[in-house]
């Protein structure tokens, strides 16, 4: 059995396209649709060895989930997969403690090769 | 000197309407050739794996067995396989030829397997690389969603600034006013981006606004 793996976005096309492409690379996938759904999620699934979280999301957006995150002690890595370039934003991630940073539209082989180099 | 002022406001806020125009039709643009790219690659994926199954199926054909002993072989039951016995006892006396010759027609018959499974095994693979690539080009989709409700939002606001100038404009035809108005629109528009692309798009046609800071 894989690794379980995160992945936080609002939309159900970007959840189910990354869940294949997971799937396929061998992991298991959880689906949350913004990030306090992720927090929720990740206090029912704590071997969560990784998070793939969207930037714009309504109820709490991807950096606010990171930095709840970083506050509350969880040293789960994550990383951002978002249309959002900004270096300002990017920045901000990288300070909250993203440990990385993908721009949609996503390759399926790039993402698999950044959950393995930081999800093993 | 109060008419020219009024010709300069008026002469900002039709530039404004046409450039504003412009960026509308450039980012519609963009997003149409995302729309084409995405169903282009879709597509492209979607031949290769008819081809690969198509290449597969005739390299699995290839090594099919014509063989009419062998075919019988492959795809017999055991009252088959019984009846094959019965005939080779029939012609053979010597106990070990009837084994050897058995194990050998086996032996062939597992190998043909094995090849088969290897052509499925290889067919599988490479639809998968295909499947992976769809999907790979339809995640464009979230983007081109964003990119048009940045569309819908620009000219929303757009019409509601507008209103307000059009609702007093003999108090707002002034080109400090009109200046001011097109510096909100712009602002509120630029922040409301979220991808570099349709940021860059904006910079063709009005400069990069250094002054804007993100609001969220």
């Amino acid at each position: 059995m894989g690794k379980k793996i995160m992945i936080v976005d609002d939309s159900k096309t970007i959840r189910q396209q990354v869940s294949f492409t997971l799937t396929k690379g061998g992991y298991q996938v959880v689906e949350a649709e913004d990030g306090q759904d992720g927090i929720e999620k990740l206090k029912a699934n704590k071997d969560v060895a990784m998070i793939i979280s969207d930037v714009n999301m309504p109820n709490m957006n991807g950096l606010e989930m990171v930095e709840k995150l970083k506050a509350d002690g969880n040293t789960v890595p994550v990383i951002m997969l978002t249309t959002e370039g900004a270096s300002d934003l990017i920045q901000r991630a990288k300070a909250a403690g993203a440990k990385g940073w993908l721009v949609k539209p996503f390759q399926p082989d790039q993402l698999v090769a950044a959950v393995s180099k930081i999800a093993g | 000197m109060e008419r020219k002022e009024e010709t300069i406001a008026s002469k900002i806020l039709i530039d404004f309407v046409r450039d504003f125009t412009h960026l509308t039709e450039n980012q519609l643009t963009a997003v149409r050739k995302m729309m084409e790219d995405t169903v282009r690659n879709v597509m492209d994926s979607v031949m290769g794996m008819s081809e690969s199954a198509s290449n597969q199926k005739k390299k699995a054909n290839e090594i099919l067995v014509h063989d009419a002993q062998q075919k019988n072989l492959i795809s017999s039951d055991r009252q088959e396989l019984e009846k094959l016995e019965t005939a080779n006892i029939g012609q053979e006396t010597n106990e070990d030829i009837r084994k050897n010759t058995l194990e050998s027609q086996m032996m062939r018959a597992g190998g043909v397997f094995t090849k088969h499974m290897e052509a499925l095994s290889r067919t599988d693979g490479e639809l998968q690389r295909l499947v992976l690539k769809v999907v790979g080009s339809v995640s464009n989709d979230d983007l081109m969603a964003q990119r048009l409700s940045h569309v819908i939002s620009s000219l929303a606001i757009m019409r509601n600034e507008l209103s307000v100038v059009l609702a007093d404009y003999k108090k707002h035809n002034t080109p400090e006013a009109i200046k001011a108005f097109r510096n909100r629109v712009l602002s509120e528009v630029y922040l409301s981006y979220t991808a570099e692309s349709e940021k860059q798009i904006f910079h063709q046609l009005f400069g990069h606004p250094k002054e804007i800071r993100r609001v969220s």
